[in-house]
């Protein structure tokens, strides 16, 4: 029985599915952290490394 | 800890101490580690190198020199660099002084382990993971300390904002720990003796999800983060891109997991997941060089100082080779490409390129940051760091290149055909004998890549002894107090997240289980729909110890136990493998280089004495061969009183061994012990040798591809 299901495991759709989830997933990743808005956050963080605390 | 709440800064002070002890540990460990390459590079050129000492072998000491780099140098340079980076980036003292120091301690106490037994030849045989099961507990428990110290500095930060590098660290501490514990599940036989609890293509299959990953989260991940911390810092500018850094640690640890099958193309792993493997594996250079370009930008403006500074120098030069590795391993993942390059010389070039050229790279250009840092002083001598680095950069040139010319060399002879379509050069040490010339430049280019790292360590230890001993308090330091924990976070999308280190953690792990389970479950049911021949029997009780010694002795650093379905393969070693075939193999043989032939039908292809004269003396069969000797076979007895024991445990596994079989498992070695050594007797061998361990190794290999027929 699960031999056979294994072996007949045909969902035409799911690899296409599964690209778009992915492509999708990455391009709306994309646009939130390059969007103009959060320039200047990222600017202020990016700087952390460079400041230790004062001595 | 002092709070001035009128204006709202809090003065505190870093753990350097446990800094320190991590950096003198990467210097020791480093010379160590490479030490322990340029030997058995040198056995590889010369076998007599040796030196007919058993726990000098090649076979023994590959596996020390792999842990001792990648776990005891990169490892230590590693929590050097988090420990240090961790602390400035929250703004906050190390969670707990007493975790350092068992931190440190117990991975020293960790190294030192693996530096007795491995050795002594205490391994489980799977490649990168050899430690037996009280040090993987002992790996996990640290880690586990290594965790807590990390997570709880993170939670009492006074930065607000979690940096970059910071996640790296986080995806490299939850994705080793699972790597570690799924891939070390196994069932103890005695205090240094286990067997995993996978078998054949399942642990295949387990062992390269986590050898590739160990490589991606161990030597990958947390340097990328220690890079984003160190360039900026080096060179007081912020990164090129935060953003892109955004993106690179998504889709660098999303893609990354998914990689592991392509160790095994053209093996009797499922297609599906070769392909996976495969295509994943060509997506990473996207991230891969996303990461390295961010790194070499943020370098933009002062290439000057770059030709200067060994810090720099070194960090360019790393992240040089970090671009060259990563171009250079999906290259390795396309199928006709691992057709030509598996199991070849290649794979070594790639790996050192990626091992010397980041790792050490990057390690050496931390140090020469760190240290004088550390110590309150200035670095002893800027010309012996740039001596340092041209002496490794020329060394790893001539390595890399040797290898890579060995490595396409030994694919092509291996794979080329006569105008009959018979192979070329059928005797597989023709093909060795072609590469040692090759061989010897690669000890050269290992002696000065050894040389670079002595020159290090001489150069970090004046910096040391040169500074003011009476000047090496703790320094104070102050930050705002971290008042935005208890305010209203008006944060919105990916900026609210680097916030919550619980839901960041979490989303992090689920990124990297997506294509574990993915992977994972199928294979992990491929009993259910692999084809199990009736033909396949288990091991008899003499030819498990027999497989037991090949473990020992590391053959699998230099035998295969896979015949590719490639003409030239079939041609060579007989019929391709079939995943049926290792259905009780725990751990998996199938190696990953073959310096010495593929072993997978060796059974029955010459007779016992044969195989008896080569392990004593290989040159004496087969002319030119590079193997060692390994004469105590000969005089070691066979542990037979353990047999009914293992044999039990296999049971417990899954291996259909009866009561009877196991009852009796003594006498029934015994007799096949017997009857083999009874064979050799018209050449001289005496009954008595009957219970040494030369004779269990013969009957191991004259059962190996036997059960469907043999070639």
């Amino acid at each position: 029985m699960k031999s056979a299901v294994l072996s007949n495991w045909n969902i035409p759709w799911l690899p296409s599915f599964a690209l778009i989830l992915f492509f999708g997933l990455f391009t709306i990743m994309l646009i939130r952290v390059f969007s103009k808005s959060t320039k200047s956050l990222y600017d202020e963080t990016s700087k952390i490394p460079l400041n230790e605390g004062e001595k | 800890m002092t709070n001035d709440s009128s204006n709202q800064l809090e003065t505190f002070s870093y753990n350097d101490k446990v800094v320190k002890m991590f950096s003198a540990a990467t210097l020791i460990w480093g010379v160590v580690g490479m030490l322990a390459g340029l030997l058995i590079a040198t056995q590889l050129a010369d076998w007599r190198f040796n030196f007919g000492i058993e726990w000098l072998t090649f076979g023994r000491l590959r596996p020390l020199h792999t842990n001792a780099v990648i776990f005891a140098f990169v490892g230590n340079s590693i929590f050097s660099g988090v420990y240090y980076s961790t602390q400035r980036l929250c703004k906050a003292r190390i969670f707990s002084d007493t975790l350092s120091k068992i931190h440190f301690w117990g991975w020293q106490l960790i190294i030192v382990s693996a530096a007795v037994t491995l050795p002594l030849g205490y391994t489980s045989g799977k490649e990168y993971a050899e430690l037996e099961w009280p040090i993987d507990i002992a790996i996990t428990l640290i880690w586990v300390v290594f965790a807590i110290n990390i997570f709880g500095t993170i939670w009492k930060r006074r930065e607000k904002h979690i940096y970059v590098s910071i996640w790296f660290y986080i995806a490299t501490i939850l994705t080793v720990a699972l790597l570690h514990i799924v891939n070390s599940l196994e069932f103890p036989v005695s205090f240094m003796k286990s067997y995993p609890i996978f078998a054949g293509v399942q642990d295949a299959m387990v062992q390269w999800w986590y050898g590739h990953n160990a490589v991606a989260f161990f030597l990958t991940t947390p340097v990328l983060g220690l890079m984003y911390y160190f360039v900026p810092k080096a060179i007081n500018r912020p990164v090129y891109s935060y953003r892109l850094s955004i993106v690179h640690f998504w889709s660098l640890i999303f893609i990354y997991i998914w990689a592991g099958p392509h160790h095994l193309l053209y093996t009797a792993l499922p297609d599906w997941a070769q392909t996976l493997g495969m295509i994943f594996s060509v997506m990473l250079w996207a991230p891969s060089w996303g990461g390295m370009i961010n790194g070499l930008l943020t370098l933009r403006g002062a290439w000057d100082r770059v030709r200067r500074e060994p810090i720099l120098k070194f960090f360019a030069t790393s992240l040089t080779f970090y671009g060259m590795a990563t171009f250079e391993g999906p290259l390795l993942s396309i199928k006709s490409v691992s057709a030509l390059g598996h199991y070849t010389d290649w794979i070594i070039a790639h790996v050192h390129a990626g091992g010397v050229g980041w790792n050490y790279f990057f390690a050496a250009g931390m140090m020469y940051y760190l240290v004088p840092k550390l110590w309150k002083t200035t670095i002893y001598s800027v010309k012996l760091g740039n001596i340092q680095f041209w002496t490794g950069t020329i060394g790893l040139g001539m390595y890399y290149v040797a290898i890579l010319v060995a490595g396409i060399t030994q694919g092509l002879m291996w794979k080329a055909l006569d105008g009959k379509g018979n192979l070329l050069y059928p005797d597989f040490v023709e093909t060795v004998v072609r590469i040692l010339p090759l061989y010897w430049v690669r000890v050269f280019g290992g002696l000065l890549i050894f040389i670079s790292m002595l020159i290090m360590f001489y150069n970090m230890l004046k910096t040391i002894q040169g500074a003011d001993k009476n000047n090496q308090e703790e320094d104070l330091y102050t930050a705002k107090a971290p008042l935005w924990k208890t305010s209203a976070n008006n944060d919105k999308g990916h900026r609210r997240l680097e916030g919550r280190t619980a839901l960041f953690s979490a989303l992090a792990l689920l990124a990297v289980l997506v294509g574990s389970v993915i992977e994972f479950v199928p294979a992990l049911m491929s009993n259910t729909f692999i084809e199990i021949s009736d033909k396949i029997k288990p091991y008899t009780p003499l030819e498990l110890a027999g497989r037991d010694i090949y473990i020992r002795e590391g053959c699998y650093t230099c035998h295969s136990q896979m015949i590719r379905p490639l003409v030239s393969e079939k041609l060579r070693y007989g019929n391709p493998s079939q995943a049926t075939e290792f259905i009780y193999d725990r751990p998996f043989q199938w190696g990953s280089r073959r310096i010495g032939p593929d072993l997978a039908r060796e059974g029955g292809l010459r007779p016992n004495y044969w195989h008896f004269k080569h392990m004593i003396d290989p040159r004496s069969m087969t002319e030119n061969s590079i193997m060692p000797e390994y004469s105590w076979l000969a005089t070691k007895k066979t542990g037979f009183q353990v047999l009914p024991k293992k044999l039990k445990v296999m049971k417990a596994l899954g291996v259909p061994y009866s009561q009877d079989e196991i009852e009796n498992a003594i006498p029934l070695a015994k007799a096949q012990a017997k009857e083999i050594t009874m064979s050799m007797e018209e050449n001289g061998i005496d009954i008595k040798m009957h219970d040494k361990q030369i004779i269990a190794l013969i009957a191991y290999l004259q059962r190996l591809g036997t059960d469907l027929g043999g070639q």
